[in-house]
């Protein structure tokens, strides 16, 4: 039978395909792409993003204990670049209410580089 | 004059209110050193202090001078130079020089001016001749030319050679600057011949934190910025805890809900003088209440804005750690002469700052960090948790100098108040001053 639908390679774990909508958005590969990311999304979707990745993050945790931290396969690696980026999102979210301290003027702090791993 | 004593002050003359009660409870108190006060025990005056040497632009040139044309520099670690032929360059643009940086074929670290014996072109650089840059080459060779020099400097090559005039390979080679390394951290010396060797200038204890396992914490992370103020004053940001209730408090302010106060002065357990360079150790993580945050996100990855929860196991770290033996022993700042901090964390991670001055009211800050290689994937989502809060604390900090730069340079007022909590950075800017009026008195200014 023909397939007609469109599919896309999913980037996470099927365990995981309730986070897949965030997924294209926020597995981005360095700290400064993810900070980048925040800066330009409006706060309602960073609370939509903290309010759905945060309650699954020990669950998704939980599944990446399975793997040696230096052999992740893609869709875990994804999944836990996802979790790297509810870190960055909670700073909105948790502490400013803002997706950069409002106090911080235009100074921002560029990050250069980053272990290849 | 207790604060009890200024508090009960008639309302109609000036007074100055401190510290809540419940503040005061909130305090961890640490013993200071006779005679009674951080700042005296160091040899300093306890009067008000002058900002003028962080605008004025004749202060800043003689700066240059007497400081960072005497001092020796931090300006890289070994690890940039993983093999035989290996460099890179450091841009000291408010120097005019640019430093060439090489493991030569016998593996020695070499410093050069970054200049042709030709015609004066700068050697190495990609893209940008103003710009850094670093790699690995067989021999030097110059874009405009193709002179050629041996990774030690000595000429190699010079295209068409017969037609020029006495050429002698002596002259030729590219001049050297004084280098030596220390704890893996590369340091060169302008000076025709340098007045202390790199171990002198360092001082007996801090050559002992040689010992310290950096290499143990590979995984860097590398951060730069520039902010528009003088570079001491981002070194005083950070050599003083006084500010962390106020410009932390919303990173902080979890002490708040955690001990019901919410801005807990932060005092410092040690500090010390070592020759021009300064000690602050704290007790970091194990430190009072106030900085023990727990917000959803951190219970979460175990990690806050001050690291990791877990502290992992690098075996020894060496016997130049908590020189001054305080209890619960959580963090090491040395605030090295005279523009580099090293930061050594009990839960095993480091920091570095440099300040490279741009202007007198300009800067360029770096930051790295240094992590353990993480067994698991737990251990690294607490490493990036810890480095996005790291970063948004630094960048806090840096916030608020544009805003003192400003301030001070109005000249609206020309004296300001440091307290004891503050000794180290009137140490930073009384060194400073002391070398500064040394050197002019050499010219005879």
């Amino acid at each position: 039978m023909r397939n007609t639908t469109m599919t896309t390679e999913a980037l996470l774990p099927p365990e995981f395909a309730d986070l897949e909508p965030f997924a294209a958005d926020w597995v981005l590969p360095t700290l400064e792409e993810r900070l980048q990311r925040r800066l330009v999304t409006p706060m309602v979707e960073l609370h939509a993003f903290y309010d759905a990745v945060f309650p699954r993050a020990e669950a998704a945790m939980t599944y990446l204990d399975q793997f040696d931290v230096n052999d992740v396969p893609e869709t875990a690696r994804n999944l836990m670049v996802l979790l790297y980026s509810l870190s960055v999102v909670s700073v909105a979210t948790e502490v400013f209410s803002s997706q950069r301290d409002p106090n911080a003027g235009t100074t921002w702090i560029n990050e250069v580089s980053e272990p290849a791993t | 004059m207790t604060d009890a004593s200024i508090n009960a002050r008639d309302k109609s003359t000036p007074h100055i209110s401190g510290l809540t009660e419940a503040e005061a409870a909130g305090i961890q108190i640490f013993e200071k050193p006779a005679p009674g006060s951080w700042t005296e025990s160091f040899g300093l005056s306890t009067g008000p202090v002058s900002f003028e040497d962080d605008y004025d632009p004749e202060f800043y040139e003689d700066e240059k001078q007497a400081v960072f044309r005497r001092s020796w520099l931090n300006i890289g670690r070994v690890e940039q130079l993983p093999r035989n032929g290996t460099y890179f360059t450091k841009e000291l643009q408010f120097l005019r020089t640019s430093v060439l940086v090489i493991r030569g074929m016998d593996g020695e670290i070499r410093a050069f001016h970054n200049v042709c014996s030709h015609r004066g072109n700068r050697l190495m650089w990609d893209e940008n001749p103003s710009e850094e840059s670093s790699g690995s080459c067989r021999q030097i060779s110059c874009k405009y030319h193709g002179w050629r020099y041996e990774l030690d400097g000595e000429i190699s090559y010079v295209h068409n050679a017969p037609e020029f005039f006495d050429l002698k390979a002596e002259d030729l080679a590219l001049p050297k600057i004084h280098c030596d390394v220390w704890a893996g951290f590369v340091y060169i010396n302008l000076d025709k011949e340098p007045r202390q060797t790199l171990r002198e200038f360092l001082t007996p204890t801090l050559e002992k934190f040689e010992t310290y396992p950096f290499e143990k914490m590979p995984r860097v992370y590398h951060f730069e910025t520039e902010v528009e103020a003088n570079w001491k004053l981002f070194m005083d940001a950070f050599q003083e805890l006084y500010h962390v209730p106020y410009v932390h408090g919303k990173v902080t302010n979890a002490a708040l809900a955690q001990t019901g106060v919410d801005k807990v002065p932060q005092m410092i357990p040690y500090f010390g003088a070592y020759g021009k360079h300064r000690l602050m150790t704290t007790g970091g993580a194990k430190a009072n209440k106030g900085v023990r945050v727990r917000r959803p996100i951190d219970a979460l990855f175990e990690a806050n804005f001050i690291g990791t929860d877990y502290t992992p196991d690098i075996g020894s770290l060496g016997d130049g750690v908590n020189p001054a033996g305080i209890e619960n022993w959580g963090v090491d700042s040395w605030q090295l002469y005279p523009n580099s901090v090293i930061i050594a964390w009990s839960s095993n991670y480091w920091y570095t700052y440099h300040y490279w001055p741009l202007s007198p009211t300009r800067h360029r800050f770096e930051w790295t960090v240094g992590f353990a290689e993480p067994t698991t994937i737990r251990e690294r989502l607490a490493q990036e948790h810890a480095l996005v809060m790291m970063r948004e604390g630094i960048l806090q900090d840096a916030n608020t100098l544009e805003a003192t730069q400003l301030g001070i340079m109005s000249e609206g007022r020309t004296e300001f108040y440091l307290c004891d909590q503050e000794v180290a950075l009137r140490h930073l800017h009384e060194v400073v001053k002391a070398d500064v009026d040394a050197y002019r008195a050499e010219k005879g200014k």
